[in-house]
């Protein structure tokens, strides 16, 4: 009985209940005073424990897709990082525009956003913001416009691909959407995006962007080719990446789970790597691996799923479905467009991981209304376009946001939450008019 | 046996409102990897040591810890170019790098086992702090320890 759903609990009606736990969990990851893992975690245990799901049911819930797509793609980047590959893209692209500042700003933005098109995007802004902070001393120049840049386009770029960013893996492994059409429905979207972001940046910071000609040469001294710190290691994992994204496109035809490839792909790579390794050098570099996974993310995504799912057991998720529908009349382009903007306000102010979990089962229920799960395909790419872009309204609104104002912080230029909304969420908002027009043109 | 019994009483300690420089100066002087600094009370304010003066030299990038960048062996430097770092460094307050040490002050009643033990895991000299004055008592490090033995 895997799916039996208590009716009534401690004398509440279940709907009730699950509404008040999800919403106290909500608001406590909001306040941000407890570990959001802890959060997810102690409230999938309560929606257990009450009843509301049993212990099969919750497992049955966790999206082990997602989670498996993500744990791969973690250790083929942590591994993949330790080559020194991403510090030599950075490099080589400031390089190339004769590290000249308003160069080197759109150059990092750009590899920027093609790198978190398939890396996550904190692992981008991890890799990207401390040669960014390097390149930036060395020319005197603030860092922060190009902080600011990288938070930006981390969060576009993410948009362009089902493994970008976490909102789309959910959508695309929750709905059996597949890297290409993401590639194919979302990518046109996110390079109008980068070309409507990237000018204001230019007008906003132009003043900050000088610097002397010594300035330059001193950066243009720096031998990229020296940042690969293991030639081996970088060639084995441009392999199983190449393996990877060749596996994502044809993962359809081959009815593979990207799941299946990112964890073939990372369980080839420790191979490679470990290959010629001693016993005991094996165990450490294993364990160096594994400890680079962000496992307090990993454990937030199966309490989350557990909770959502004993929403959605209780009916709560049935009923709002009804009340948006309601809300916007039935009509798809409204409710197209109300997805997109609400998701993107939202996004800004609070996490937009526990929101997309909660919004694909809402969608999903609306395919009566729509004919169709072939009827929900915008509904998809609105919601994906507006957690993502969202995210980069406040200094909140995303994950790599945080972890840029950190560092920026310990490099001494800290980045703060007023000053960081005032010129990011009209960026924000502008990118979101732009996909407005995209879906109006495109699918409405 | 307690670190009070074999601490050093008077150890060389850098004064809150002293540069930078003084202190890199001092260290290089006599040698040393660490200095307590204090108020003019005695109030032990925290350590000053090499490693600050690596974070003086070092690109902001490659001083953020974990997160920053492991290898700079693409980045050339020139002895001007730290020159002009330590200059840069020189006049500010000797305070503003300290705070980062992983030494914790230890009270004086502290066990010499437990102290060698945090040499152990810490390395450095350990501050002897007085816990309801914050006073600094003394210093102890490995060659005080040692010195017992001998």
């Amino acid at each position: 009985m895997h799916n039996e759903t208590a009716h009534v609990i401690f004398g509440w009606n279940a709907a009730l209940f699950a509404s008040g736990v999800f919403t106290a969990i909500y608001a406590l990851i909001i306040s941000e005073k407890i570990n959001r893992a802890i959060l997810a975690l102690c409230g999938a245990c309560v929606m257990i424990l009450a009843g509301l799901v049993t212990q099969d049911a919750a497992i049955d819930g966790v999206d082990f897709n997602t989670i498996g797509l993500l744990l791969g793609m973690m250790l083929i980047v942590g591994i993949t990082a330790r080559s020194g590959v991403f510090q030599y893209v950075a490099i080589w692209s400031a390089k190339k525009v004769h590290a000249e500042p308003v160069g080197v700003l759109f150059m990092l933005s750009l590899v920027t956003a093609c790198l978190s098109a398939l890396l996550d995007n904190v692992t981008t802004v991890l890799l990207i913001v401390p040669v960014t902070l390097l390149i930036t001393e060395e020319l005197k120049v603030r860092a922060y416009p190009y902080l600011i840049a990288e938070v930006l386009f981390s969060n576009i770029g993410g948009t362009a691909t089902l493994i970008g960013d976490p909102p789309n893996i959910m959508i695309g492994s929750s709905v059996g959407l597949t890297f290409n059409d993401f590639v194919y429905h979302l990518t046109p979207a996110v390079i109008v995006v980068l070309a409507a972001t990237l000018a204001p940046l230019y007008f906003l910071w132009r003043h900050d962007l000088k610097t002397t000609p010594e300035a330059r040469k001193r950066v243009m001294l720096y031998n990229e080719r020296e940042a690969i710190t293991d030639p081996r290691l970088l060639r084995q994992s441009l392999f199983v990446l190449a393996c990877v994204i060749g596996g994502f496109v044809a993962a359809h035809s081959l009815r593979i789970a990207p799941a299946t490839i990112a964890l073939a792909g990372a369980a080839l790579l420790l191979l490679l790597d470990n290959f010629s390794r001693k016993a005991e050098e094996q165990s450490q570099a294993v364990q160096k691996a594994f400890a680079e996974v962000e496992w307090v993310t990993l454990m937030f995504f199966v309490g989350l799923f557990i909770l959502v799912h004993g929403l959605n057991a209780a009916g709560v998720i049935r009923m709002m479905a009804e009340k948006l529908l309601e809300a916007t009349g039935g009509d798809r382009n409204t409710t197209v467009l109300s997805i997109l903007w609400g998701s993107a306000i939202l996004s800004a102010f609070i996490d937009n991981i526990p929101f997309v979990a909660t919004m694909i089962p809402m969608i999903k229920n609306m395919a009566p209304a729509f004919g169709g799960d072939a009827g929900l395909l915008p509904l998809w790419w609105a919601l994906s376009l507006g957690a993502c872009l969202g995210g980069n309204g406040t200094l909140i609104g995303a994950s790599a946001n945080l972890v840029v104002a950190g560092l920026a912080e310990r490099a001494g230029q800290p980045i703060r939450f007023v000053p960081y909304m005032k010129s990011c969420f009209l960026l924000m908002i502008l990118s979101i008019i732009v996909s407005h027009i995209y879906l109006t043109l495109r699918y409405l | 046996m307690t670190v009070a019994e074999i601490m050093n009483s008077q150890p060389v300690t850098l004064r809150a409102g002293q540069a930078f420089a003084e202190g890199f100066a001092l260290l290089l002087a006599r040698r040393i990897r660490s200095l307590p600094l204090v108020d003019d009370a005695g109030t032990y304010l925290g350590m000053f040591e090499v490693r600050d003066v690596w974070e003086a030299l070092l690109p902001k990038a490659a001083t953020l810890g974990a997160r920053g960048l492991r290898d700079l062996s693409f980045v050339p430097g020139t002895a001007a170019d730290l020159r002009d770092r330590l200059a840069q460094a020189g006049p500010r307050p000797a305070i503003e790098f300290a705070g980062n040490e992983s030494t914790p002050p230890i009270p004086p009643e502290t066990p010499v086992k437990e102290a060698m033990r945090l040499l152990y895991d810490h390395g450095g000299i350990l501050p002897v702090v007085d816990p309801a004055s914050k006073r600094l008592l003394g210093i102890v490090s490995t060659w005080e320890i040692l010195g017992t033995l001998g």
